[in-house]
Formats: C-alpha cells, structure tokens, sequence
C-alpha cells in the first residue's frame, strides 16, 4: 500500500477515535451534569427540609421554656438548643459550600481541634437528680 | 417603608429588632420569577391590562371571547394549552370563562406592570375587601371587633352610595368582596347591593352568625350570586356558645343555618374564634365542620379590639397559638377539608410543618400544593392588610384591616378608592422589611408577616412585632408585665400621606384595659 494510503487510513483512524472520544466526553459531561443538576435539587431538598425542622424545634424548645420556666434539669435544654445551632452551622456549609471552602482553607492549622470537651449536661450519677 | 418628597427611602419602625431566632429558609425559585421580572414583559402586562373606554382591558376581551368570536386567538391559546398539558374545559371554566379569576389575574399583571415583581407583592388595589355591611346585629358577642349593637349606626351609607361603592370596586378590577358586619343579614339593602355586584363580576361571600339563614334566605342567597357563606360557631358546647354570643338558643340555630346553606348547594365554612378556654378542642371543631358538610373551617385570630378588650385575658399564648397553628396544619395537610385562618402564622406554619411538596396555604388565594404555591405563598402569603385587602366599614370609611377600625385612610364618600388605596400607611404596611422585633429579622416574614392588627392593638405601633408569635416571647412578656397605661408604648401620629390625607398610625381610641 503506498505510503500516502497509510497516511489517510491514519489520519481516518485518529479522526473516527477522536470523533468517539468526543461522543464519550460529551456524554459523560452530560451525564455529571445531570449527576451536579440532582445532588444541587437533593441538597436543596434537604436544607428545606432541616431547615424548617429546626425552626420547630428552636420555636417549641422557646415555646417549653416560657411555660415551664422552672424545669428540672435544663441542662439538657441548653444542650438542645446547642444542637440547633450547630444544625443551623450545617445548612449555612450546604447553602454556600464556596465560602465555607475559602474561609475553611483560609483558617491557620491549629495544634488541638477547637470545641468543646466537657458536656454542658452532667453525666448520669455526676450530680443527684431532684 | 415609604418614599418621601425627596425620593428617600424611609423606614418606620421604633421597637428594637431582637436577634434572629430562625436559620435561612432557601427559597424556591420558578421560572415565571425570571419572565416576570423582564422589564419588557411588564410593559406588555401594563398594555394587556390598561383599562379601555368600557372600562374593559385586552386581557378581560381576550378571555370572555375565547373560544367565541376570537378564533385566530382561541387557537393560539389552544396550542399553549396542549403544550402545557392543561385541559381546555377545565381552563374554560375556571379560568377564561370565570370573571373573579380573569379580574384577579388582571389586577395582579396591572400591579406587577406598576410595581415591578416585589415580595412581597404590592398591589394597586385591593384583590380582597371585607365589607362591614352594618352596624346592627342580632346578637352581643363578648368578643365582637366591630362593638356592634342591636341599631345601625346614623351615618351608614346609603344604598345610593352602596351601590356606588361596588362600582368602585368593579372599575379597579376588585375580584372578591366578603360582606360581614354586625350582621349583613339584617340589613335590608343586602340583597340589592349583591345583585348589583354579581352583575358586575365580583365573587360574593357571607360572613354570619347564622341565627337567620333560613332555607329561603339561603336559595335567594345562592340566587343572587352568593358563592360561599361562613358561619360562626365558637364551642362545641352550646351553652358556652350562647353565653359567649350572648343568646341563648343561637347555636341551635347557628348550625340549621349551616345544614340550610349546605342544602343549598352553597360552599359552607365554619368559622371558630378560639380562646384559651376552647383551643384544646380543635380537632373536635375541625371534625364537627366535615361532619356538617362544611368544606372549609376557618380560624379567626382572636384580636383585643371592640368588645374584645374586655376579654383580653382569654387571648392565647404565643405557645397555644403555635400549637394551634400545628393542629390547624395537620387538617389542612390531612385534606378532609380546606382549612383557613386570619393568623398570619398560618402561612409560615405550612412552611415549618409542611413537606416541600406538602399543601401550603396562600393567605387570600387559598391553598395549593408543591412549590409552586410555596413560591406564590412567598408573594402573597401572609398579613394582607393594606397591601393586598382592605375593610370598608359601614359609613364608607376605608381601613387596613376590619380589626384596624381606628386607622381610618378615607372614605368613599370623599374620594375614589383608587385615590384612597395610595397612602402613607398602606405603602408601610406593605413593607415587611420594616418591622421591629423578630418581624423585622424572620426568615419567615414573606410567608407570614406578623399579625399588625395585633401589634397595633397592644403595643399602639403598628409595625412592632406580633405579640401573638412564639419567636415574639419577649414582647408578650413585656406586655403580661407591663402596666395598663405603659402599653401603648409608641402612640403616635405620622402625619400626611402621599395624597395629602392624614394616614393616622396611633393606638385605638380607647386605651385597653386588661383584666
């Protein structure tokens, strides 16, 4: 076969691979895009939903506070309320992951992780229960 | 807020905003938002809408001649709505052959045409107008807002100017008009003024007491028009009923009048104002209404004004009512009938109780499912008074709400509603930015908005927070230990609305005097 035949059956066989190569990359990008487009409408999905839950809980646990001002414990109430809060951390981390991201790899590297090591509510049989 | 001579933004209010209580609530989003907004689209709204020598705009010709005269149109219109998947009869009947919902369609493009697309959204007359038709009443009701008495007041208008004020509502394209009173069925112009407003196009609703809806009163109610008729109950108990109505034997009768509305063929609400000494008996109300046949049970959020100042100590706690509101969401999410309710928490209830894709309630629209209601819930939803409805008391007075009686903006007497609509305290009302207390920092405030009824009547400012609501402990607080004459903590007067009348923003006229 002379030499300018296997130049164009070349070039044909690198054309078709790129041209498959091309479908392929365009399908996978069309199929992560598709993959971005649920997780962004599940996240979203989920934030609704965390969000209101925890403003039930932060309303009813304000609402137990004032009708029971005096409630045995409240430790545990503050402890609730703490969770909330930390939730509430959560969904600001889902709503703009950009940012927590930024401000995440921005912080300096601390030798001992920040938080807290002591439980706000006594463990069982630390303190006498009324 | 409102703009001053000088084109600055001003915001109104006094009490101190509280740090926020709630997480950010992530807003749905639809598509119609982005076309809405198109400055290009809202020009062509404003010209589909612009009011022609009939008093008649292109979209309202468009609708009535669908599927008549307008075939080139009928069969654009078609195409749409088989590419949409809608079916033609169902659209026929509920939307383009149906004038309450072409006039509030109508009236929502005018204002998004004048306003632009705002949360929430302002409008440029009211789409709801609760009518004091009277003064006079049957009964004596401990907790009336109206303080009605047995006679109609001296000053009430006229049929003349009734009929008068009707056609005021019909030419600014008002879809629906509630008459309430006193007791509407008293009075003797009530039929002619409904005949005269179901000519003109306006969706007609009752609320009563029901002693008086006998069967024959009911069929000619439905014969003039009348689509749906609320009837007040307030316990299941009817010696706890006739002693808080002040009659005995109205309960018997308060529920004939309902079997007779529903025989008919009338949609029947049932309609309870719930105290602390009846609110642990909610789903016994709800049950009691579905088993009447009531399609609707609707909560009336207990305001201390009227007489109602006398019994302020039977008002709910933030706590009950959020438990209420709880209970009341449950129903409505349940589906076995169509819950409402004049709390505006009831908006924001359906979002923190309700799935994504639950039933939201949208204030003065009804209610709906999925996220699109809850995108049209965040433009309508909530407190609607002065923004989207106003009450028209029985001499003509214009106010924001039927439990505002004393914030009188006009009267139709003196000027043209439209005229009226445009003032200072209206555009505040409208927004909900400017609020003190949590109201002002909620998340939930397009859903809600707060109760400004309620703020008004204990703290005398109308943009404090709702003392009614669980995020508001503080405030009801403040209120529980506060000292009778302390209460009204900003009664004032803002001078001057934008059309030159007084907009007069102070406490009620007489003081409240808790027990």
């Amino acid at each position: 076969m002379p030499a300018a035949e296997w130049i164009a059956l070349a070039s044909l066989l690198v054309a078709v691979v790129s041209f498959w190569r091309w479908q392929r990359w365009k399908a996978r990008a069309r199929s992560r895009q598709q993959d971005v487009e649920v997780w962004r409408e599940a996240l979203r999905a989920v934030a609704f939903e965390s969000t209101n839950a925890l403003n039930a809980i932060r309303a009813h646990l304000n609402d137990f506070r004032q009708v029971n001002p005096e409630v045995n414990m409240p430790e545990h109430l503050n402890e609730i309320a703490e969770g909330t809060r930390r939730i509430a951390r959560v969904l600001e981390i889902a709503e703009d992951p950009h940012t927590w991201y930024r401000e995440n790899r921005a912080r300096p590297k601390r030798a001992t992780p920040v938080g807290t090591t002591e439980f706000a509510a006594p463990m069982v049989g630390e303190r006498e229960v009324n | 807020m409102y703009v001053d001579s000088s084109r600055r933004t001003v915001k109104t209010f006094q009490r101190p905003r509280v740090p926020k209580q709630t997480a950010s609530l992530p807003n749905p989003h639809h598509l119609l938002e982005d076309l809405l907004s198109n400055p290009i689209i809202r020009k062509l709204l404003g010209w589909m809408t612009k009011a022609g020598p009939d008093g008649k705009c292109f979209f309202e010709r468009l609708c009535e001649n669908y599927d008549r005269d307008w075939r080139l149109a009928t069969w654009l219109i078609d195409l749409g709505l088989r590419r949409a998947g809608l079916d033609k009869e169902t659209m026929k009947f509920k939307l383009f052959h149906h004038p309450p919902t072409v006039r509030a369609l109508a009236l929502t493009a005018r204002s998004i045409a004048h306003y632009g697309l705002t949360t929430p959204q302002r409008f440029v007359a009211p789409l709801f107008v609760v009518w004091n038709f009277t003064q006079a009443c049957n009964l004596s009701c401990e907790h009336c807002y109206q303080n009605s008495r047995h006679k109609p007041d001296a000053d009430e208008l006229t049929l003349k100017e009734k009929i008068y004020l009707v056609d005021q509502l019909a030419d600014n394209f008002v879809p629906f008009l509630a008459i309430a009173g006193g007791e509407p069925l008293v009075h003797r112009d009530l039929f002619p003024v409904l005949e005269h407003a179901h000519r003109r196009g306006i969706h007609l609703t009752i609320a009563t007491n029901g002693t008086l809806l006998k069967p024959e009163t009911a069929a000619r109610l439905k014969e003039v028009g009348v689509k749906y008729i609320e009837v007040s109950i307030d316990s299941l108990d009817p010696a706890e009923h006739d002693a808080f109505r002040g009659q005995k034997g109205a309960w018997a009768r308060a529920v004939q009048g309902i079997k007779n509305s529903v025989a008919a063929g009338i949609r029947t609400g049932l309609a309870t104002c719930f105290t602390r000494h009846t609110v642990h008996r909610v789903d016994e109300m709800v049950q009691f209404a579905i088993d009447l046949g009531c399609k609707t049970f609707s909560h009336f959020n207990f305001i201390p004004v009227g007489r109602g100042r006398d019994i302020v100590d039977v008002d709910l706690t933030p706590s009950q009512r959020e438990l209420l509101m709880r209970r009341l969401t449950h129903h409505l999410q349940q589906g076995y009938i169509n819950v409402i309710s004049t709390a505006p928490q009831f908006g924001r209830s359906c979002v923190i109780y309700g799935w994504q894709d639950g039933v939201f309630a949208t204030g003065h629209a009804g209610r709906g499912e999925g996220r699109k209601t809850m995108v049209l819930s965040r433009y309508i939803g909530g407190c609607g008074a002065g923004r989207c409805y106003c009450s028209v008391q029985p001499n003509g007075n214009i106010t924001p709400c039927v439990y505002m009686s004393s914030q009188k903006v006009g009267n139709i007497r003196e000027a043209p509603l439209a005229e009226i609509w445009n003032n200072r305290l209206f555009h505040v009302l409208s927004d909900r930015e400017d609020r003190g207390d949590h109201c002002g920092v909620c998340d939930y405030r397009n859903y809600c908005g707060g109760c400004r009824a309620r703020a008004l009547a204990y703290t005398g400012d109308v943009t404090a927070g709702d003392p009614g609501c669980s995020f508001n402990y503080h405030l009801w607080n403040e209120i529980s230990a506060a000292a009778p004459e302390a209460l009204l903590i900003l009664n004032q007067t803002v001078a001057g609305g934008d059309n030159g009348r007084e907009a007069v923003m102070a406490a009620p006229e007489r003081q409240w005097e808790p027990r």
